[in-house]
C-alpha cells in the first residue's frame, strides 16, 4: 500500500507538471496546427496519463485521456487538421483531467460527479466525429477501438457499473445517454494495452517519438523533487544559522584566540555559502508564472472575440519562490484587464489602422536589485478624461478637483478602492476586486506599481518587486542608545558630520538641507522621526538615502556596522507605524528595528509640504507626481513682498554683514571666499519695494562656471516642496515668471536667468550657432513656470525659441513651420513627450528632427522609454548649463553629420 | 456569539472534571488569572526593545528564541495603575499571533470548580471591566479572570 501511495504521489506531481506544459503546447498548436513534433509531444503526455490512470484504476481519468488521445492520434497522423473547435475540446479535456488530478491529490479518489460523465459523452461523440472525418484518410481507428473496447469490457465491470448506477441515481436521463459513459468507461479500461499497440502499426512517426524521449530520461537522473515546505524550513534554519554565526563572530572577536578565530572564519564562510545556495534553491524562473498565461490569454481572447498575440520576454528571470507565488494573482488580474479593457476587437483595430491581432507583452528583467515586470498592450489606452468622469460619478473626487488634476494623478485614481474603468461589469475583469487589491498585494511584497498609458496606442503596467524578502544586507546605525537597521538597497552614501561638513547644512524655515556636490538634499534627524528627545551631539553621521522618489539625509548618532540581517515581521500592533519595515535579531541576541526608507521619506514630505494640505492628498502626490514637484525657496526683499525661486538653481545660501558690501567702479560687490562677487539688488531691476537697511543680509549665490553672482535679500522665509501652479497673466513684467499663492501670500516667481542677464548681459556664455541665423527651437512644456524659464535661458544663450503648451500644439506647429530642434517635456496633457516623439519619428519629413527631452526627474527607466520613442537627449530641466551643453552637442552632432 | 459556545464547553468540562485550571499572576495588588489553555509559556525577564511611535500600551518587542513578539504592558492595557516594574512575560496566543503580557509576579496554578466561576460584577474599582471575563471569589480575595480575546483585539 505504501508503495502505491508513493507512486500515486509521483504520478500526481508529474501529471501536474505535464498538464501545465500541455496548456502551452495546445496554444502553440493553434498557431502551427500541423506541427508533428508538437502533436507527438502532446500525444505522449496524454498517453502517459492514460497509462498511469489505468494502472491505478482511475476510470474516468483514463477514459477522458483515452478519447483525447484518440483525437490526437488522428491529428498527429495528419488525417485531420487541428481546428479551433478540436483544440477547444482538447483543452476542455485537459481541464477535466486537471480537476480529477486535483481531486486525487486531495482525497485519493476520483470525484463522483455527473459532469465528468456528461463531458465524457461529449468527448466520445466528438472523437467519433473526428474519426469519421479521418475516414477519408483510410483509417477507421475510432470505430475499431470502440469495437475492441466493447468486446473487452468485461474486466472493468465492477467499476463501470458503479459509476453507471451513480449516474442513474442522480439524474434522469435517456437510456442512450446513460449508456454512453458506461461504454466510455469500459473502453477506457482497456485503453492502455490498446493504445500501446495502436500507434505502432499504421504510424510512421514512432521512431521520432523515441528520439524525443531521450532528454526526459536525462532529466530524471539529475533532478530530485523536494517538498516546498522542506525548502521553507531550510530557509528558516539558514536564517537562524546566520544569526548564530553573527553572534559567534562577535564573541570570537572579543576573546581573540587565533584558533577560535580561524574556526569562526571558516564557519562564517560556509554559512554564507550555505545561505546563498538555499536561497538559490528557492529561486525560480518567473516563467513558472508566465507559462500559465498563454492559456489564460487564449481563453480570454476567445471569450471576448478578440485576437491577441502574447509575447513573453525574460521568462528565465529568477525570483524567490514566495514572491512568485504572491505575484500570480496580481499578474493575472492585470493581464485580464489588458485584454478586457485594453485590446480592441479586430474590427475596431482595423478601422484604427492597427493590425487586427493585438499584442500583449509580458516582460521581466532585473534592475537595481529588483525585478521589474511589465504588462504591455497595444490597445486603446486609458482615457484619462473617462477615468476622471468615473471618479466623479463614484464620488471619489469633485469636478473641481478633476479639473486641476494632472494625467498622472488621474491615473492614480484607478488604484482607489471601488474603482473600475469598464463601462459595464464584465465577467472577466470586473469582479468588484479592482486595481486597489492588486496595488495592495504588490505593496505588501515591498514592491510598487506604475501605469503608463498613451490614449489610442496602449498601456504599460510596471511592477517593481524585490528579489527576495528574507535576508538582506543592511547598515546598522544607532540613535539614542538603540540600534536601527537600514536596508542597503536604499543607501547612497555616508557623510561624517564634523564642524567642517556641517557648513553644508542650511537651515531654511523649519527644514534643513545638506548641500551634497551642488545638490540640495533635505535632511532630518532620526530622533525627530522616532519622536525621541534628542541630546545635542558633537559627532553625528549623515546617511544619504534614496527612497525611489527622492534623496534625503538621515542624521544618526553613530554608524554601527554593516550586517546581513534576517527580516522578521512586526506584530499587528505596529502596522500603522509606517517608519518600520520589520525587526531583526542582531549578533548579540538583541533586537533592532528595520527602518522603512519609503515610509520615512513620506513623513519628511509631509513636514516640508504645506501643513494645511489634506494628508492623503500629499502622500498620493508625493509618490505619484514627483515629476512636477520641486523645492521652492521663499524669501523677502522688503517684508511686505514674498518671492520664490527654485531651490535647485541656488548654488549657495549665505549671510553677510552690511559693512562687507562695497561700491566699486559703479558696481556693488562683496568679498566672498577671497574673491569679489557682484551683488544684485532686485529693486534695481524689478518694480518692487526696496531692500531695507539691515545689519546682516542673506545672499542667494548663483554660479555659471567660474563666475558667481548673488541676490541680496533681507530674509529667507522657508523652503517648501510643492507643485507650481503659476498665474502668468497678473504680472507681465520682465524678470517675473508669474505669481502663485503660497502660504496664504501672493508670491512672485522670479526669472533668475533673466534678472542676471539684465544685470550683466555677458554673464552667461552664448552659444554661437554655426549658421548665420540662430537655431530655431520649439519648446513644448505644459507648466508655464518651466516654459518661461527654459525659454528665457535658451534665448539668453542665443536661440530663437517658439513655445507650445503641450505635445499636440507642438505637433501642429511642426506641421506649419520648420525648426532645427525640439525640446519637450515628458508629462503633458493631450499628447505626452513620448507620444510626440513617436509621432515625429513616424513622419517622413520630421524623422530626422533632433529631439531633447527635459524632465524634473531623469531615471534610467525614463531614459530607456524615451530612447525607445526616438528621443536623442535626456536632461533635467533645472540643470541649465547641462541642458545648453547637451543641446549644442546634439545640434553639432546632427547638423555636422548632415553636412 | 462565542459566549454560549464557551459556556457549553465549560459545562461539558464541568461534567467531566468539575473544575478548570488557571494560571495566576499579580499586577497592582490584583490577582489575575488566565485559563491554562490560553497560555503558551511563562518567561522571566526578557530584554525589551522599545518601538517608538507604538501605541502606549505596547512596551516594545522581545526575542523569544528567534521569534519576535510584541510585549504588551498589561496594566496600561486594562486601565490599571502599576507601581512596581512588570518583568515577567506571560505568553499567550496559541492559534494567532503570540503576544507577551508583562506582569509583576507569577502566582500559583489554581484549580477552580466551575460552579465557583461567576460573571463579573458591573464595576471593579480601578480596572476596565471590558477585559474581565469572569471572576471567582477565593477565600481571601477576588480572582479576576481576563478575557484573552479582548486583550488580543487591536
Amino acid at each position: 500500500m505504501g508503495f502505491e501511495e508513493d507512486v500515486l504521489k509521483d504520478f500526481i506531481t508529474e501529471a501536474k507538471e505535464n498538464l501545465e506544459r500541455l496548456d502551452e503546447e495546445f496554444v502553440e498548436l493553434e498557431q502551427r496546427p500541423e506541427d508533428r513534433e508538437l502533436l507527438s509531444s502532446i500525444f505522449r503526455t496524454i498517453h502517459t496519463i492514460k497509462g498511469t490512470a489505468g494502472f491505478f484504476g482511475f476510470k474516468t481519468l483514463e477514459a477522458i485521456a483515452h478519447f483525447a488521445e484518440d483525437i490526437l492520434s488522428k491529428l498527429r497522423d495528419g488525417l485531420v487538421v487541428a481546428d479551433e473547435e478540436t483544440i477547444d475540446v482538447l483543452l476542455k479535456a485537459v481541464d477535466y483531467i486537471k480537476a480529477i488530478i486535483a481531486a486525487l491529490e486531495e482525497t485519493g479518489k476520483e470525484p463522483v460527479d455527473e459532469t465528468y460523465l456528461d463531458f465524457l459523452v461529449d468527448l466520445r461523440n466528438f472523437a467519433e466525429k473526428v474519426a469519421k472525418k479521418a475516414e477519408s484518410g483510410g483509417t477507421q481507428t475510432g470505430d475499431k477501438s470502440q469495437e475492441e473496447a466493447t468486446k473487452e469490457a468485461s474486466p472493468s465491470e465492477t467499476g463501470a457499473t458503479s459509476e453507471e448506477s451513480a449516474a442513474k441515481d442522480e439524474k434522469e436521463k435517456t437510456p442512450e445517454e446513460v449508456k454512453a459513459p458506461e461504454e466510455g468507461e469500459a473502453k477506457g479500461e482497456r485503453a492502455k494495452p490498446e493504445a500501446e499497440s495502436k500507434p505502432e502499426a499504421p504510424k510512421p512517426s514512432s521512431p521520432k517519438k523515441e528520439e524525443k524521449a531521450v532528454p526526459h530520461v536525462h532529466l530524471t537522473e539529475t533532478h530530485v523533487r523536494v517538498d516546498v515546505k522542506l525548502l521553507d524550513q531550510l530557509m528558516n534554519l539558514a536564517g537562524e544559522l546566520v544569526l548564530s554565526r553573527n553572534r559567534l563572530v562577535q564573541i570570537a572577536s572579543r576573546i581573540s584566540d587565533a584558533e577560535l578565530q580561524n574556526a569562526t572564519q571558516n564557519l562564517s564562510l560556509v554559512t554564507t555559502e550555505l545561505q546563498e545556495k538555499i536561497m538559490k534553491t528557492r529561486m525560480q524562473p518567473i516563467g513558472n508564472v508566465f507559462n500559465k498565461f498563454p492559456r489564460i490569454v487564449r481563453d480570454l481572447a476567445r471569450s471576448t472575440g478578440k485576437k491577441v498575440n502574447l509575447r513573453i520576454e525574460g521568462a528565465d528571470t529568477e525570483l524567490d519562490r514566495s514572491i512568485i507565488d504572491a505575484i500570480k494573482d496580481p499578474l493575472t488580474h492585470l493581464v485580464r484587464n489588458s485584454i478586457d479593457h485594453g485590446i480592441e476587437d479586430p474590427d475596431t483595430r482595423v478601422q484604427l489602422g492597427k493590425p487586427p491581432v493585438g499584442t500583449l507583452v509580458l516582460r521581466a528583467y532585473h534592475e537595481g536589485g529588483q525585478v521589474v515586470i511589465e504588462i504591455e498592450d497595444d490597445g486603446r489606452g486609458i482615457d484619462v478624461e473617462k477615468v476622471k468622469q468615473k471618479a466623479i460619478e463614484k464620488g471619489l473626487i469633485t469636478p473641481a478637483e478633476a479639473e486641476k488634476m494632472s494625467d498622472r494623478e488621474a491615473l492614480a485614481l484607478i488604484f482607489k478602492p471601488g474603482f473600475s474603468t469598464a463601462k459595464q461589469v464584465t465577467n472577466i475583469s470586473g469582479r468588484g476586486v479592482g486595481m486597489d487589491v492588486v496595488k495592495t498585494n504588490v505593496e505588501k511584497l515591498g514592491g510598487s506599481i506604475d501605469i503608463q498609458t498613451v490614449l489610442g496606442a496602449g498601456t504599460t503596467v510596471r511592477l517593481k518587486i524585490p528579489l527576495t524578502l528574507a535576508i538582506i544586507p543592511a547598515l546598522v546605525v544607532t540613535c539614542e542608545g538603540q540600534r536601527y537597521a537600514i536596508p542597503q538597497v536604499s543607501l547612497r552614501e555616508l557623510v561624517g558630520l564634523s564642524s567642517e561638513t556641517r557648513k553644508n547644512i542650511h537651515q531654511i524655515g523649519d527644514s534643513e538641507f545638506f548641500r551634497l556636490r551642488g545638490e540640495m538634499v533635505p535632511i532630518i534627524r532620526l530622533s525627530k522621526i522616532l519622536g525621541l528627545e534628542a541630546e545635542a551631539r558633537e559627532n553625528e553621521s549623515l546617511v544619504i538615502l534614496n527612497s525611489g522618489a527622492m534623496d534625503f539625509g538621515l542624521v544618526v548618532d553613530e554608524i554601527w556596522d554593516s550586517e546581513e540581517i534576517v527580516v522578521k515581521p512586526l506584530g499587528k500592533h505596529f502596522k500603522d507605524i509606517s517608519i518600520f519595515a520589520g525587526a531583526t535579531i542582531m549578533g548579540d541576541g538583541k533586537m533592532a528595528l528595520i527602518l522603512d526608507v519609503v515610509g520615512i521619506s513620506r513623513k519628511i514630505g509631509l513636514k516640508v509640504e504645506d501643513v494645511d494640505r489634506v494628508k492623503e492628498e500629499t502622500t498620493s502626490r508625493s509618490t505619484l507626481t514627483e515629476d512636477e514637484q520641486q523645492f521652492i525657496l521663499l524669501f523677502n526683499v522688503s517684508p511686505e513682498e514674498q518671492f520664490a525661486i527654485p531651490l535647485a538653481l541656488v548654488a549657495r545660501l549665505d549671510k553677510i554683514k552690511a559693512d562687507k558690501l562695497e561700491f566699486v567702479g559703479g558696481k556693488e560687490i562683496v568679498q566672498y571666499r577671497g574673491r569679489s562677487m557682484p551683488i544684485i539688488r532686485l529693486e534695481n531691476y524689478l518694480p518692487i519695494q526696496p531692500l531695507p537697511e539691515q545689519d546682516e543680509y542673506h545672499l542667494l549665490v548663483f554660479a555659471e562656471g567660474e563666475r558667481e553672482v548673488a541676490f541680496l535679500v533681507s530674509r529667507i522665509v522657508d523652503s517648501i516642496q510643492t507643485h507650481v501652479k503659476l498665474d502668468e497673466r497678473l504680472y507681465q513684467i520682465e524678470g517675473v515668471l508669474g505669481s502663485a499663492i503660497i502660504k496664504d501670500r501672493t508670491t512672485l516667481f522670479l526669472d533668475v536667468y533673466k534678472i542676471i542677464e539684465m544685470h550683466d548681459p555677458y554673464f552667461f556664455m552664448k552659444i554661437i550657432p554655426q549658421e548665420e541665423r540662430p537655431y530655431r527651437v520649439l519648446l513644448a512644456e505644459d507648466s508655464p513656470f518651466f516654459r518661461q524659464m527654459i525659454a528665457n535661458y535658451l534665448s539668453a544663450a542665443g536661440y530663437e525659441v517658439e513655445t507650445a503648451t503641450d505635445g499636440l500644439e507642438a505637433w501642429e506647429k511642426l506641421q506649419k513651420e520648420s525648426f532645427d530642434v525640439l525640446i519637450t517635456d515628458i508629462e503633458m496633457p493631450h499628447m505626452t513627450g513620448i507620444e510626440l516623439a513617436k509621432k515625429i519619428r513616424a513622419d517622413e519629413r520630421l524623422a530626422n528632427l533632433p529631439i531633447m527631452a527635459l524632465t524634473s526627474l531623469a531615471s534610467d527607466e525614463h531614459k530607456r522609454r524615451g530612447l525607445e520613442a526616438g528621443i536623442d537627449e535626456y536632461q533635467v530641466k533645472l540643470e541649465r548649463s547641462k541642458v545648453l551643453e547637451a543641446l549644442a552637442d546634439l545640434l553639432n552632432r546632427k547638423y555636422a553629420q548632415a553636412a | 456569539m462565542q459566549l454560549p459556545a464557551t459556556k457549553a464547553e465549560e459545562k461539558k468540562l464541568a461534567l467531566a472534571e468539575e473544575s478548570r485550571l488557571f494560571i495566576t499572576f499579580w499586577l497592582a495588588d490584583f490577582l489575575f488569572a488566565l485559563p491554562v489553555e490560553e497560555v503558551v509559556e511563562i518567561n522571566r525577564s526578557l530584554d525589551i526593545t522599545p518601538v517608538p511611535q507604538a501605541p502606549s500600551f505596547v512596551s516594545g518587542i522581545i526575542n523569544l528564541r528567534g521569534q519576535i513578539l510584541t510585549a504588551i504592558d498589561l496594566a496600561q492595557r486594562i486601565g490599571l495603575k502599576r507601581e512596581k516594574e512588570a518583568h515577567h512575560n506571560v505568553i499567550i496566543g496559541r492559534d494567532e499571533e503570540p503576544l507577551s503580557l508583562l506582569v509583576e509576579q507569577v502566582g500559583d496554578v489554581l484549580e477552580i470548580p466551575v460552579s465557583q466561576i461567576e460573571d463579573p460584577p458591573e464595576v471593579i474599582e480601578g480596572l476596565d471591566i471590558q477585559f474581565v471575563k469572569n471572576v471567582s471569589k477565593l477565600p481571601d480575595r477576588l480572582l479576576v479572570i481576563l478575557d484573552v480575546k479582548r486583550i488580543l483585539e487591536h
